[in-house]
Parts: C-alpha cells; structure tokens; sequence
C-alpha cells in the first residue's frame, strides 16, 4: 500500500534524523553507549509498532521523553555504572593539570560516582536529569510527574549527599580551592 | 540551596546562562559566603561528573536493525494471517481425525485395563473385588472405573469367574457373540475367537446366557453348561457333571462311574491333545477316578490298566486307544 510505504519512508527518515543524538542523550546518562543505542532502537521500534503512533503529534518530543525515561530505569536500576566507570576511569593526565591533581580528580571521581550509585533511584534520577539533561527543577517535576517540592528536597538530599564526599576528602578540596583561587 | 539558583548554576555551567540571570546569580553569590560555598559545590560537583564521551553510532547499521524488528500492518497480510488461521484450524481438525482414527483402530481400548495372560494362568481382581481365572492365551479387558449401572468386561479365551454379589450392579461378560450376565456367581466361559464354540459351566448361582443382539436368554444354573455354536448360532444345553469344565483352574480331574467316551473330550481339552479310540465299543467303559496335577502320560496308564486297553502315542498328535472293550 503507498500510504504504508510513505509511512515508513517518513519513519526512515525521523530515525536517521534523531537516532545519533538521542544515543548521546541517552549515552550521558547510562554512561555506556552500547546501552543507550540498544533502548534508543528498542524505543523506535515500539513506537512503529504502537498502534497509537498515528495519533502523536510531535513523535521528536515523545521519542526524547521515552529515551530519557527508559535512560533512567537502566540506569537507577542497574549497578553497571561503577564498572563501566572504573574502566573509563583510566589514568589519563590531560594538558595543564599535574599528575597530582590527575590522580586526585580520577579518585574523587569515582567516589562520586559510587555516592550517586548509592542515591535512592527518585533521587538519583532528579539529580542525572538536572545534570545530564540540564533541566530545571519545574521541568523535572513535570517530567517526573512530581511536586516541584519533592525534586527541591530530592536536590537538597542529593547535595548533602554529594557533599559529605567532597568533604571528607577535605584536603583535596582545599587544594581545589587554592588551585581555582591561586 | 534555592532550587532557583541551582538551576541557574546548571545553566551557567553549561554555558547558557542568559546575562540577567548571570547577573541575579553574582548578586546572590556576594550576600553571603554559605551562597559562595553552595555554588562551588555544585560546580565541584558538575566538575567530578563530567558526560561520558560519545562514541561514534553506526546509524546504518542500527536502522537496519530497528527495520527487522517493525511490525508490518499492511492490510494484505491481515488477510493472510486469516488464511493461515484457517489452514492450521484444518490441520488441528485433520489431526484429530486422524489420531481419533489411530486411536480407534490401533488402541481400540483406549483407557482400558487390559490384561493378557499369553502362556500362563493368571488371577486378575476387578475393581468390584470379582476375582477372574485367566487360562493361557485369554484377555480379559474392562474399565477401572466400572460404570454405576454395569459391571462390563469383555473376555476373548477362557476364563473362570467368581463375581461379587451386586443385585443393583449386574456383571456383563462379553464375548464373541455370546453375552453372559450374571448378579453374583462362580462360573467357567470359554469364549476363544478362534473357536467356533462359546461355552458356559456353571459352579454356583445362576447365569444368563445370551446371543449377542437377541433378546432371549437361557438361565443356567450349576451342574449344567450352554454351548453356543458361533457358526450356526445354536445354543445347546447339556448337564455337566462335577467341576471338570475349569480343571485348568483347579487342576483336578474328577470321574464318577463316567463313560469313556465322554472322559476323552475333556482329557482333550485339558492336555490340548488328540485321543483317538481304535474301537468304537470301548466308548462305553466306564471310570471312577481322581487325577490331580497329572501328567497326561500318567493318566493315560491308569486309564489303561483299569480297563485292560493300550495306549499309542502318535507321533506328535496326539493318542489312540486300543482294546477289547468292556463288559
């Protein structure tokens, strides 16, 4: 039928026009690219086959918002992201910093890494979204489908959280300081 | 920390901080040093969680993927999902047709209890605790569960029954063109396929015998038995004497001042042999005797000697008697 192979061929191409950087959206998230493609392709292939996709008026916005949230529930409900991590997290010393401060930064890293591994999956998703995804608190709310309240307290908590591990690593913090400050 | 400056923090730190909210941001920075601290922890904290590096994507590849893994709703194939709906629907029907044909021609007693005594003599106990005789190369088949209103069994050989006492229940034998009913008896039917004779002793109680299809019945009771000839469906009755019918049950033999020739058919019968009298005269000898367990040769010489005969075996069919006959 020519109206089914228009629809795909419309299909094809909001695919090729999307697919890249719904990956990277998803990929800064899950912090690992084979999984970011893997529910990208999951989400386009269950919108085809939704029979209500004729119905959605913007599919870039329904696409984004499945990516996201798909993003989310592998990430809060996985516990890969510290290895994935650990590997990524490979001495590498870039240009202008010391090895010092290099080998500082690759450990608090990972310590904040496991500290955000840690946050309860609400918490943690408000914090990936405000992070990643740069969203306010408002559109955190609206994505998440809850109170702008609870995403201020879900911060909050993951601030303080966050926070007890750059102090206790205090010493490295004020290096921070006077290497920012100097 | 205030939601509204944390979100405008976000925004500087990605660079998109508009210049009025960059504006609104320093004032807050300068009111106090907590603000200073709240700002550098967020910015540490964007700092220590930096986005992976993307990778590069093979879109090729992946819409590829995405293409094989797409429902197709085209009209045409609805109809052939139909097509196919139906010619499985025929082939579950031809398929239980076929087993239903199997079924009936290959295991025509499908959820029967089947026993079948090949070269011995087996005790079987139905479930209405009647207890069956098998004599060798009979079957005996029936339901485990016996219906409410009938005992039905279906014989093919030669069994002896001692059957339960049901008046509600009667106990229905079948076999081959013969039907045996009986409430509650002890009896001996010989009913093999390859026999023309179907042939009913009675030990005790009464038994109705039947032609199968037929309406009328001939009572017996013991001492008397009814043979049926299959060929030409004549029913015959004759008073049997003593309980020779189910020797093979009971391995005895019994004659009471019994004439030969009427010794010979059941010495045939139960030793499967051949007795063939040379002289028709000897017919009229008659015997007293009790045999248990014995071997036909055994028989034989005491059969002899008490009326002066001899006996020949011949070859493997079996005997002939010779003699003068008796006075």
């Amino acid at each position: 039928m020519p109206d089914e192979q228009n629809k795909l061929k419309a299909y094809e191409s909001l695919f090729r026009s999307n697919y890249k950087k719904l990956c990277s959206r998803a990929c800064r998230i899950t912090n690992d690219m084979a999984a970011a493609e893997d529910l990208v392709q999951e989400v386009f292939v269950n919108f085809w086959n939704n029979t209500e996709r004729q119905f959605i008026d913007t599919p870039e916005a329904y696409l984004y918002t499945a990516v996201i949230n798909k993003a989310l529930n592998y990430t809060t409900s996985q516990k890969r992201r510290l290895e994935i991590n650990a590997k990524y997290l490979e001495f590498q010393p870039k240009a202008g910093n010391s090895i010092e401060q290099e080998m500082l930064d690759q450990e608090l890293q990972q310590k904040i890494q496991q500290s955000i591994e840690a946050l309860p999956p609400v918490c943690q998703k408000v914090f990936l979204l405000s992070r990643y995804e740069e969203m306010s608190h408002k559109e955190i709310a609206d994505f998440l489908n809850i109170s702008p309240n609870t995403v201020d307290n879900h911060i909050k908590k993951a601030l303080a959280i966050l926070r007890k591990v750059l102090l206790s690593v205090f010493i490295t913090l004020f290096e921070i300081y006077f290497h920012f400050f100097s | 920390m205030e939601g509204k400056y944390w979100d405008i923090v976000t925004r500087q730190l990605a660079g998109k901080a508009s210049a009025s909210e960059l504006q609104k941001l320093e004032d807050w920075l300068a009111e106090s040093p907590e603000h200073k601290a709240d700002y550098q922890a967020q910015k540490r904290l964007w700092q220590l969680t930096p986005p992976s590096e993307i990778a590069d994507t093979d879109v090729e590849a992946a819409w590829k993927k995405v293409k094989s893994q797409l429902v197709d709703k085209q009209p045409a194939k609805v109809i052939s999902i139909y097509q196919n709906v139906w010619r499985v629907a025929a082939s579950i029907i031809l398929l239980i047709g076929v087993l239903w044909l199997a079924k009936y021609f290959l295991f025509p007693h499908f959820g029967m209890e089947v026993v079948e005594s090949g070269n011995r003599r087996i005790a079987v106990v139905l479930p209405d605790n009647s207890q069956v005789w098998l004599n060798k190369g009979s079957k005996l088949i029936y339901d485990k569960d016996f219906d409410r209103n009938e005992r039905n069994v279906q014989l093919e050989g030669e069994a002896f029954f001692e059957v339960k006492r049901d008046v509600e229940r009667p106990f229905i034998i079948h076999s081959n063109e013969a039907q045996t009913k009986v409430l509650g008896t002890s009896f001996n039917l010989r009913a093999y396929p390859d026999e023309p004779l179907v042939e009913l002793a009675v030990a005790t109680g009464k038994v109705a015998f039947s032609l199968k299809e037929q309406k009328k019945e001939v009572i017996v009771t013991p001492g008397f038995a009814v043979q049926l000839n299959t060929l030409s469906n004549e029913l015959r009755k004759e008073e049997i004497p003593g309980e020779n019918a189910w020797a093979w049950k009971t391995g005895k033999l019994q004659f009471a001042n019994e004439e030969l020739k009427n010794i010979l058919p059941v010495l045939e019968r139960y030793y499967d042999t051949e007795i063939e009298l040379k002289n028709s005269a000897l017919g009229t000898c008659r015997f007293t005797g009790t045999f248990q367990q014995a071997d036909l040769e055994e028989v034989l010489q005491v059969l002899t000697a008490t009326m002066q005969l001899k006996y020949i075996e011949q070859d493997k069919q079996g005997y002939s008697l010779t003699g003068q006959g008796c006075k």
